[in-house]
């Protein structure tokens, strides 16, 4: 299978690749080339590369706050940093790590807050009971940030998303933490410009190892949403895949209607802080899965969200039933991809809602018959995929076949390209025909994909 | 071909008893098929036509029907479906595809069988009984749409253990009249939400017996995510169903249809329904003791409407105004001791206050209680209290307005001022006060002088040989704007030589609202029209005054006319929009006497706005009694292309032909015969303002509606027509 890419790297190929898709024309001030990608609007900037990371803020009147003019460089190396114990949000993905920044007084014996306007990155390592080097600053393969400015107190708050590490959710686990210092500049009269580098040397006694707690008990079927929250677009260490959703559906499909609603309510309330975002989508896509009309005929209306499956030209009763995703041999697949969007999107409490008043559980939920490969390629081949317009089937083409693979991305050869951010026609049909010679299908029981044949 | 109907439901058995779609199988990508299909494929995809050859192609298509492929099967279910008749003998195998997993292919299945129609009659009504949910419920809602299902089958499918079949049988049930009422109603406590959802949509529709549906869905307002349904059904009752509004008020809020709904369902629905019933009254006082400050709005606002019949609630009105005023101050006071940004919707806790004073006008009609009331009211608050129009004062009565002596010489500002603005509201009513009203205009408070000429202008033009020393001694003191003056010198008519000295010296002011105020006095009040018509052209030439606003003075001043049709034939070429739009518009107004600009605006009929082509039209149409290019307008406007975007706009300019519109009165009236009730106010308006027969006959329709909203403005058109000084044959 020559011109694939090494499977170790799926996760950071499909961060770019999906990163790319996502983006799209939504961020018309962006730039990608390669591996660097440029993002800038309102006072902010970010750049990207697998090497580097640079996130730039200006803050442009700080007078009223009253900060104390920042120190001496020297001042700064002799920062304390004052660690309290992690704690995990009731999903148990969100981090937060908690601090004190002080600095020895004249009188070695007292400490003094910091009460100027600094900002800080908090480095963890990605996986528990690992000691990252960073006196050179952070490597991104072996370690995920936080970015922040400290209060006047000098306290700090910094919170990560433990889907970015190796944490396992079930277990208190220790990670080693350490904190850098943001470079400021003056900007105009009384304003300033912060820089946060990923090369910058974290202080050497803010290295400690904190412990993880935990993540707070929670009911399966939460759990299993919870897992699928993000498809297809989150780039995580382990990327959320249809077969986390189809897990979540068929768990909610036994709870029944109003179990299986209430459920959800559930996790959109855990799910409610900003940090989860388009995590909520997810609900979108159960309800597609889990639900039909009751009458014969209508349609579950397509949410109102940054991403469009544009069959404005068909017919009105040709348009994708599920738009912007589509249920294939019982293998959900988002068809769709993201666009830029102006205003509040719909919040997914609507299809809930419309479930509960015109919506009838499915007689099954999705089982997959064929397996995921096959699947795609026959969206692909479709002729209402063929009818879309030019770029939707670009986005969709790329996404469907990373979507398949995800499914299946132990059960297929790796890739062996790392840095490609495409999968192309011949990579496509190889994998293809792979998936029929390893006989890949649906073990329901173990609600996986195995291969069959020798 | 066409298979007899004992072969096809033959075919349907045999065919039914294979598993629909095989579990298991293996699968393959969709296959190109021969040019032919592909073609009608594409076609249908994109809703393009098929072709005169495609029926040539039933056969294949029939055979696709089974194809293991979705995509392949749901387009030759389409395809078929386009062929109507022709498409008969597939009537099996698309009755086979009832059963299938995907809800889209069973709902193409319906299609293409009602698409068939006749022929898949028999078939259908054999799978009523079929062991599988799917397809009875298809069959079923086929059959209903179709209307051939039998009422005896609706009865028992209501009772099916499937939700979808018990669903498309309510909506069966909305098409067989008052049989169908009483299974519909059982079915609102269906213990699937959704089908309740669906019977209270199908009693909406389905009005044949009023007593039995009303009670059920009063009885469904309280239930969780239905009540929002019956309240839209209970609207569609409109005033028959005036028993459930205790009900809609003590439920709210029940939400809303969809995302995209703004008011909530017992709010619209208690707009169509109107006053409560007079046994009730007392019914709605617990909503006046809610917290949430919008359902005791609601609740005033409906005890309101009832007037009198609402005298019951007077006390409980009163004393909701007096906690609600006490809930507020207490609010404001914690807010200002927390310096709080947020004051917890304390505006609208005081709205609350506003509207149960209002409403204990509306109920008990005593002035002097009333009066009482606000006066207790605005001392406690430490603020004048106002009303949204229309406001309790402008239904005083010469007596009533004595009533407010008292407030007038109130020690307290705010009484006073709540006093006198009572006062500008009653118009010529409080001439009863006139002696009061001058007196505190010649008094020093400059405030509550400006208030009372204003309420003496109000007055109308008796009181004008009086105010007019106050007038100009208050203006000349710097005391009095020069808008003020203007105002009141027009609804005075004072038409002194002094005031159009200063009038006219007002039309060089730099503050372009000043000039125009000027003017609009000048035109009711000048003695030499011409003359000070061309003072306004020369000011909106030379000094820059808004020429839009120009437009619309010289709207309708036919003694101006001479002067004023050169200069609005000129605007019709402004680069401005609306400047234009004033211009053609107000051309119109001059008749016969605008000749001169027909060349002016023929052109306008090909512009590129079909807002300008309509004015233009009407214009020409009232100028050279021309109906033609309004009439060939208000056609391409009213088609089901156009109306989205132009309707309202078509509408408002019928109305503003007054009785020449009578020629287009048949527009309006198809409109108000087949529109929703809140789309119907602006085709009520355009009738007032026509006021023929035809309209009157119209309206006189329109006003034995159940429902309240169109029933109640078209009475009050009416009123409007017949008032003495009303457009009626005027």
């Amino acid at each position: 299978m020559a011109g694939m890419k090494s499977f170790a790297r799926l996760g950071s190929v499909a961060l770019a690749c999906l990163l790319a898709v996502s983006a799209g024309p939504a961020c018309t001030e962006d730039q990608e080339a390669g591996d660097e990608v440029e993002v800038s609007g309102g006072g902010a900037s970010w750049r990207w590369t697998p090497e580097e990371w640079t996130y730039t803020e200006t803050h442009g009147d700080l007078k009223e706050e009253d900060y104390a003019p920042q120190p001496p460089e020297q001042v700064l190396k002799e920062l304390n940093v004052e660690w309290q114990k992690p704690e995990l949000d009731a999903l148990g993905n969100r981090c937060t790590v908690r601090g004190q920044l002080s600095i020895s007084a004249a009188s070695k014996n007292q400490k003094l807050p910091v009460n100027w306007f600094q900002g800080v990155t908090l480095y963890m390592a990605m996986a528990p009971q690992t000691k990252p080097d960073w006196t050179k600053g952070m490597n991104q393969a072996d370690t995920v940030h936080a970015t922040a400015v400290a209060k006047k107190s000098g306290a700090i708050e910094l919170h990560l998303d433990l889907r970015e590490t190796l944490h396992d959710a079930s277990v208190d686990q220790p990670y080693q933490v350490g904190l850098a210092l943001a470079k400021h500049a003056p900007q105009g009269k009384s304003g300033q410009k912060v820089v946060w580098n990923s090369r910058t040397p974290a202080i050497p006694a803010s290295v400690q190892m904190l412990t993880v707690p935990r993540a707070p008990a929670i009911s399966r079927e939460l759990e299993l949403i919870n897992r699928a929250a993000g498809w297809p677009f989150a780039h995580r260490k382990i990327i959320p895949s249809g077969v986390d959703l189809i897990r979540a559906v068929s768990a909610l499909h036994a709870l029944g209607k109003d179990r299986a609603l209430a459920t959800l309510e559930k996790y959109v309330e855990l799910s409610r802080d900003l940090h989860y975002d388009s995590d909520q989508e997810i609900v979108f896509w159960i309800i597609r899965l889990l639900f039909e009309p009751i009458r014969p005929g209508d349609r579950i209306p397509a949410p109102m969200i940054a991403l469009i499956l544009d069959d404005r030209e068909f017919a009105k009763d040709m348009k994708w039933p599920l738009n912007p995703m589509e249920l294939v041999e019982g293998i959900p697949f988002m068809v769709g991809h993201r666009i830029a969007m102006g205003g509040m999107p719909e919040h997914p409490s609507s299809h809930i809602r419309w479930a509960r008043r015109h919506g009838v559980l499915r007689e099954t939920p999705p089982i997959p018959a064929t397996n995921p490969i096959q699947a795609a390629d026959s969206i692909l081949a479709s002729r209402r995929f063929q009818a879309l317009p030019e770029f939707s089937r670009e986005q969709g083409t790329q996404s469907l076949r990373m979507q398949a693979l995800v499914m299946v991305r132990q059960l297929v050869s790796p890739m062996q390209e790392p840095d490609a951010h495409e999968i192309d026609d011949d990579d496509w049909k190889a994998y293809l025909d792979e998936a029929a010679t390893h006989g890949i299908r649906w073990d329901p029981k173990r609600e996986q994909f195995v291969v069959t044949a020798k | 071909m066409k298979f007899p109907a004992p072969t096809c439901c033959v075919l349907v058995v045999i065919l039914l008893a294979s598993p629909a779609v095989s579990q298991d199988k293996a699968h393959r990508r969709p296959q190109k098929l021969g040019e032919r299909i592909e073609r009608l494929f594409q076609a249908v995809i994109l809703g393009k036509d098929l072709g005169e050859d495609a029926a040539e192609n039933v056969l294949e298509l029939t055979s696709l029907v089974d194809d293991d492929d979705p995509e392949t099967c749901t387009l030759a279910l389409r395809t078929l479906a386009r062929l109507n008749v022709r498409a008969a003998p597939a009537t099996g195998r698309i009755c086979k595809r009832l059963n299938d997993p995907c809800d889209s292919i069973r709902g193409a299945a319906v299609d293409a069988l009602v698409a068939i129609g006749e022929s898949a009659v028999a078939p259908l009504q054999k799978l009523l009984t079929f062991s599988s949910p799917t397809t009875r419920a298809g069959s079923a809602q086929a059959l209903c749409r179709l209307q051939k299902i039998a009422f005896g089958d609706l009865e028992r499918l209501a009772k099916d253990p499937d939700p979808r079949v018990r669903a498309v049988a309510a909506d069966g049930l909305s098409y067989v009249g008052k049989l169908g009422v009483a299974p519909l109603a059982a079915l609102l406590l269906d213990p699937e939400l959704a089908v309740g959802v669906e019977a209270a949509r199908a009693l909406q529709s389905n009005r044949e017996d009023p007593s039995v549906a009303i009670p059920k869905l009063i009885d469904a307002l309280p239930r969780s995510e239905l009540g929002w349904a019956a309240a839209r059904a209970l609207a569609a009752y409109g005033v028959e169903a005036r028993r459930a509004v205790p009900s809609l008020i003590n439920s709210y809020p029940l939400g809303v249809e969809n995302s995209f709904g703004w008011e909530d369902e017992a709010e619209e629905a208690l707009k169509h329904i109107g006053p409560a019933d007079e046994r009730d009254a007392l019914l709605l006082v617990p909503g006046l003791e809610r917290k949430d400050p919008e359902a005791r709005i609601l609740a005033a606002k409906c005890l309101s409407l009832m007037g009198v019949q609402g005298k019951a609630a007077g006390q409980a009105l009163e004393d909701a105004a007096e906690s609600s005023l006490k809930e507020y101050l207490a609010l404001q006071r914690r807010v200002a001791a927390t310096d709080d940004d947020e004051p917890e919707n304390s505006g609208r806790i005081f709205v609350v206050t506003e509207i149960c004073v209002g409403a204990v006008w509306h109920v008990t009609r005593d002035a002097r209680r009333f009066v009482d009331v606000i006066e207790k009211l605005v001392l406690a608050a430490d603020c004048k209290i106002e009303f949204q129009d229309p406001t309790p004062w402008q239904e005083f009565s010469a007596d009533d307005c004595r009533a407010l002596e008292r407030l007038v010489r109130h020690p307290n500002d705010n009484v006073r001022q709540t006093a006198l603005i009572g006062l500008i509201d009653s118009g010529a009513r409080a001439d009863s006060l006139r002696g009061l009203l001058l007196e505190v205009a010649r008094a020093d408070d400059v405030a509550q002088s400006r208030l009372a000429i204003r309420a003496l202008a109000s007055c109308g033009p008796g009181a004008a040989a009086e105010v007019s020393p106050i007038l100009i001694s208050r203006f000349r003191d710097g005391k009095l704007p020069l808008e003020a003056v203007a105002d009141t010198v027009q609804h005075l008519n004072i038409r002194l030589p002094e005031f159009q000295e200063i009038l006219e010296r007002g039309l060089q002011d730099p503050d372009r609202k000043v000039v125009s105020r000027c003017a609009r006095a000048l035109r009711v009040t000048s003695p030499e029209p011409r003359r000070v018509a061309s003072l306004i052209i020369d000011g909106a030439r030379q000094r820059g005054l808004d020429k839009r606003a120009t437009a619309e003075i010289l709207d309708g001043w036919d003694a101006a006319a001479e002067a004023a049709v050169p200069f609005l034939s000129q605007l019709t070429g402004d680069p401005d929009f609306w400047t234009r739009h004033d211009a053609i518009n107000a051309l119109g107004s001059f008749g016969r006497k605008a000749t001169a600009a027909v060349d002016q605006l023929e052109p306008q009929l090909n512009d590129e706005s079909r807002v300008i082509r309509l004015k233009a039209a009407k214009s020409l149409f009232l100028i050279t009694g021309d109906a033609g290019p309004l009439d060939r307008e208000l056609q391409a406007t009213f088609t089901k292309e156009g109306r989205e975007e132009y309707y309202f706009e078509a509408i408002r300019t019928i109305g503003e032909l007054k009785q020449a519109g009578a020629k287009f009165v048949r527009y309006v009236v198809t409109e108000l015969r087949s529109t929703e009730p809140d789309r119907a106010d602006s085709l009520i308006a355009a009738l007032e303002s026509i006021g023929t027969d035809d309209a009157v006959s119209a309206l006189e329709e329109t006003a034995r509606s159940p429902d309240w909203m169109l029933r109640s403005r078209a009475a009050a058109a009416l009123r409007t027509i017949r008032a003495p000084d009303g457009k009626r044959g005027r």
